[in-house]
């Protein structure tokens, strides 16, 4: 107890957005330190695993791993699919935000959770942190987390909406008075987008995309709304008739046609989310708006597709990506001042 | 629409950011109504951005969004009209109060950052002091000894002979007692001179020399106290006598048979301290190379002979070892 106590001096305490897509890393103080892919790359010798690379260099081992190393995303839907690879890979991650000390870092550690995560998601999240090193563990729910971090008035006694698109769900709250009034969570996300684009290309061209390549084409000319300007990109893909690969030219119009049937859903629960706030919160929503977060705020023309459905001005944070993050860490600071809980505190 | 290269001017006045948007506006021929229609805006906001009036939009979060969503409607960039914004609130913020979000986040972050430190510093300090302490603490240990403590620090590592019974008998019963009769034992010291007599050692139980046991709680004291042996203490009164002289400063500690402190006192160079009492003698010297002569009933001992630390020797001379 004591030398974790002492170890603990060594280490800065850090605000982990453990994201089916990317982990984020915050310290207090320096900022955003770490943000790489949720991956793992497990390498097998004789019956024995190993963990061969975290992060970006076990992310471009996707798809491309040989017989003996299979590359594992330990993250589905928000949570742990993977108990003991997702230990080891926040071990890795707090480890290498503690580079330079010497001692075995045991830091306090804030970590976001989607709205709906049942006991037993957060448990294992909580127990995979504490086996990761952590001396303490807090859990946030992610919305909040995302709304402080966007700079939203949540202490104020005013409804305010959130929009968080991540890699595996999207979280939809109406915060008020540093409290969650209303959640609703869709398992839609990036990677349904991804999904939705193999599927598209492997339908219309008859030819197979990896994962990778479909993020890609979701980054470069990704769109939800039609009447933006029309990108292109050119892909390869495997020709399933021909059996070797093929190149061919995507436009963001099909994009947008692939992503239909996941927007669709999103706008749907913003929808129902809408119909079931509190008059006085939804009139503080129509009057100031929606805030997106989160990788999938910056799909091309989300924000316009979702103003449109709704009739509402919709606003994407400054910096989507990290808001979740951030926001942990502020509300790390509110632990120290003692603040009103925002989070759960969890031994 | 294509004036706003803005990121030329430093210096960039109160409200520029309304006025490209409403030039921007006019230019494309939309009324302020229509174009709060289509963001979802009331006129009223849209009116604020337009005459730089940032205090009655919420927060920073909305008014930049709101100035985005206005730029792309009217067909100006809006990572430019950010930038332009982000340069006037900052003068604002730099003007007004001196509050600008990020200064207020940083004010948050410096000081505590600031106090974790001092806090790790402070407490590595601390481990460092503890452990140059701890390793420095045989060498300290001698010079200050005190009464009590160098008892319990060698416990275990100077093997003398003891008589066990007899002491331990000894010590129970006065034990309580021993600090207060230093004073009229050390006057007994005075009056006895080295020809004290010899007590008749053979009487002692002939058993062979006894593990040391140095360190007697006086709990353990009162249990073995219970025993039946006290008749040697009864029977045998053995008296002895010692005789020290010393050619520099050196503390020095005799124990009597009885368990009496009888000398606690520091001997300077020159000292000569006799003394007679009930034997056996537990001594403890503080220097040893500072003792002269050491004699125990008249035979001069050789000091070599017991382990010392540090210059420190303890240990326990019985009339019977001397007796043959």
């Amino acid at each position: 107890m004591l030398i974790k106590k002492i170890r603990g001096l060594f280490s800065s305490d850090l605000s982990i957005d453990l994201g089916t897509a990317n982990t984020l890393i915050f310290v207090r103080g320096r900022g955003i330190v770490l943000d790489e892919p949720s991956v793992v790359a497990i390498s097998t010798h004789n019956g024995q695993k190993k963990v061969a690379a975290v992060g970006g260099e076990a992310k471009r081992m996707l798809g491309r791993t040989p017989g003996n190393i299979t590359a594992i995303r330990p993250l589905k839907d928000g949570v742990i699919a993977d108990f003991v690879v997702t230990e080891k890979m926040l071990q890795h991650f707090i480890h290498k935000v503690h580079e330079n000390s010497f001692i075995t870092p045991s830091p306090r550690v804030l970590i976001c959770v989607p709205s709906k995560s049942t006991q037993v998601e957060r448990k294992a999240i909580r127990e995979s942190a504490l086996g990761a090193g952590a001396r303490e563990v807090f859990l946030i729910e992610e919305p909040m987390a995302a709304a402080i971090g966007a700079g939203l008035p949540v202490e104020e006694a005013s409804g305010s909406m959130i929009v968080d698109i991540g890699g595996g769900t999207t979280e939809i709250a109406i915060i008020s008075l540093n409290g969650i009034v209303y959640a609703e969570s869709v398992r839609v996300g990036g990677d349904k987008f991804d999904e939705a684009i193999v599927t598209y290309v492997r339908r219309n061209y008859g030819s197979l995309i990896g994962d990778s390549t479909a993020e890609r084409i979701k980054h470069e000319i990704g769109c939800a709304y039609e009447g933006l300007e029309v990108r292109e990109i050119d892909v390869r893909g495997r020709n399933l008739a021909e059996g070797v690969p093929r190149q061919f030219t995507l436009n963001s119009n099909e994009i947008l046609e692939a992503l239909q049937e996941s927007l669709a859903q999103i706008v749907q629960t913003v929808k129902s989310a809408l119909e079931q706030s509190p008059p006085e919160l939804a009139s503080d929503i129509a009057e100031r708006g929606i805030v997106l977060t989160g990788g999938g705020a910056l799909l091309r023309g989300l924000d316009y597709l979702i103003s449109e459905e709704t009739g509402l001005p919709v606003v994407v944070a400054e910096d989507p990506l990290t808001c979740v993050a951030r926001g942990g860490g502020k509300a790390i600071e509110r632990i120290d001042k003692g603040g009103i809980g925002t989070f759960t505190h969890e031994g | 629409m294509t004036e706003a290269n803005g990121d030329n001017s430093q210096n960039i006045a109160h409200g520029e950011t309304g006025r490209r948007l409403k030039a921007a506006r006019e230019t494309a021929g939309l009324e302020l109504q229509a174009l709060a229609d289509q963001l979802h805006l009331r006129p009223a906001i849209v009116r604020a951005i337009e005459e730089g009036d940032y205090g009655s939009v919420p927060s920073e979060l909305f008014l930049k969004g709101y100035v985005r969503s206005y730029a792309r409607h009217v067909g100006i960039s809006d990572d430019e009209m950010i930038a332009v914004l982000s340069r006037e609130l900052a003068i604002i913020h730099g003007t007004d109060d001196s509050a600008s979000d990020e200064r207020v986040a940083d004010g948050r972050h410096l000081p505590l950052e600031e106090n974790r430190r001092r806090r790790r510093v402070m407490s590595l300090v601390g481990i460092a002091l503890v452990v140059l302490v701890l390793l420095l603490l045989p060498f300290i240990w001698p010079d200050n000894g005190s009464d009590e403590a160098p008892v319990e620090e060698t416990t275990g590592d100077t093997q003398q002979p003891v008589e066990l019974p007899d002491r331990q008998a000894s010590r129970s019963d006065s034990r309580g007692a021993s600090i207060d009769d230093i004073e009229p034992a050390l006057g007994q010291v005075e009056v006895l001179d080295e020809s004290a007599e010899q007590p008749s050692v053979e009487q002692e139980p002939s058993g062979s020399r006894e593990p040391a046991v140095t360190d007697q709680p006086a709990s353990a004291g009162q249990e073995t106290a219970a025993i039946p042996p006290q008749a040697p203490v009864s029977e045998s009164p053995e008296e002895a006598s010692l005789q020290l002289t010393f050619n520099d400063d050196c503390w020095v500690e005799v124990v009597n048979g009885e368990g009496n402190r009888v000398i606690a006192r520091l001997a300077s160079e020159g000292d000569r301290i006799e003394y007679s009492g009930p034997a056996p003698f537990e001594i403890l010297l503080g220097a040893v190379s500072a003792v002269d002569q050491l004699e125990f009933m008249g035979e001069p001992v050789n000091l070599s002979d017991y382990p010392s630390r540090a210059g420190r020797v303890r240990f326990q001379l019985a009339a019977r070892d001397f007796s043959n």
